[in-house]
């Protein structure tokens, strides 16, 4: 019974030896680390891990596609729209109707009801075009990528 | 207005009518676009110039700003291995002294093992990091 109580008496001293000697390792080194403990350079790498697996993929992925639209519907002609040549080609024949309805003396719509819309049309056609083209470069010379 | 004028410009609109229709059948066939075909065309490039591309270019730009602020700015100053180089180094001296003590490591220091994961992790989340700064970079960030 006396060996078991000096036993327990000489562990628990033991015990409180090397809580001492910890607490003084403890004391001693741990301030050294550059990012303080483990809970703040688990948060600090936390928000880098957050936006190299999160949020860059989200990101890169809606910054490609859009990319891409842009330039599937400016360069490859995704949605083929009216070109320059077929407004000027209209334009054309559209000034060869007023002129065989001049020398005729009657009115231009009476050949073409729609003359001045169509004309009208053309113009707007080609202002959105020269619009178009210079979209076309803004979006160049802000990607140089896609 | 007598009977004679009025047959004569009875004539005369037919004939200009004659020929207003000789001229549409020989020019109007040589237009390109009907005029309600061509109307829609025009709106769909009305809509691509002045809608469609506004929106689209506005959130490509802002995207590849915020990409360009935190790749290429350092914006958000992430945490990097140089920040704590010598981390590793007390966690290895930590381990020295609990071992001369005849201690377990987690006594002097109980995130000692998260710890040292923490920092591999780092090394790994840096070098993805790095990698798509790369990416954008190729892209013509």
């Amino acid at each position: 019974m006396g060996i078991k109580i000096k036993q327990v008496v000489l562990n628990k001293l033991k015990n409180s030896r090397k809580d001492s000697l910890s607490k003084k390792v403890n004391l001693s080194l741990l301030d050294d680390f550059s990012f303080g403990q483990y809970n703040e350079l688990e948060e600090a790498v936390s928000g880098l891990s957050y936006n190299v697996n999160e949020w860059f993929p989200e990101k890169f992925d809606q910054w490609f596609d859009i990319g891409r639209d842009i330039y599937a519907i400016y360069f490859q002609r995704a949605e083929p729209f009216p070109t320059e040549t077929d407004f000027n080609t209209d334009e054309e024949v559209l000034n060869k109707i007023q002129e065989a309805a001049d020398e005729l003396g009657i009115d231009v719509t009476q050949v073409y009801p729609e003359y001045f819309e169509h004309k009208r049309l053309c113009e707007e056609g080609q202002a959105l075009l020269a619009e178009f083209a210079s979209q076309g470069e803004e979006f160049l010379r802000e990607s140089k990528s896609v | 207005m007598n009977t004679k004028q009025k047959v004569f410009n009875l004539l005369k609109e037919n004939k200009k009518r004659e020929l207003s229709k000789k001229v549409d059948l020989s020019l109007v066939d040589d237009i390109n676009y009907e005029f309600q075909y061509l109307e829609e065309e025009v709106s769909r490039m009305s809509y691509t110039t002045e809608e469609w591309f506004s929106e689209k270019f506005d959130e490509f730009y802002q995207l590849r700003s915020n990409l360009r602020s935190i790749y290429f700015q350092n914006s958000e100053a992430y945490i990097d291995t140089a920040d704590v180089a010598g981390d590793k180094e007390v966690l290895l001296q930590i381990k020295v002294k609990a071992d001369e003590l005849g201690i377990p490591v987690e006594d002097v220091y109980p995130n000692w093992q998260e710890h040292l994961d923490q920092l591999d992790y780092l090394d790994y989340v840096e070098g993805r990091f790095l990698e798509q700064k790369r990416a954008l970079e190729n892209l013509g960030f």
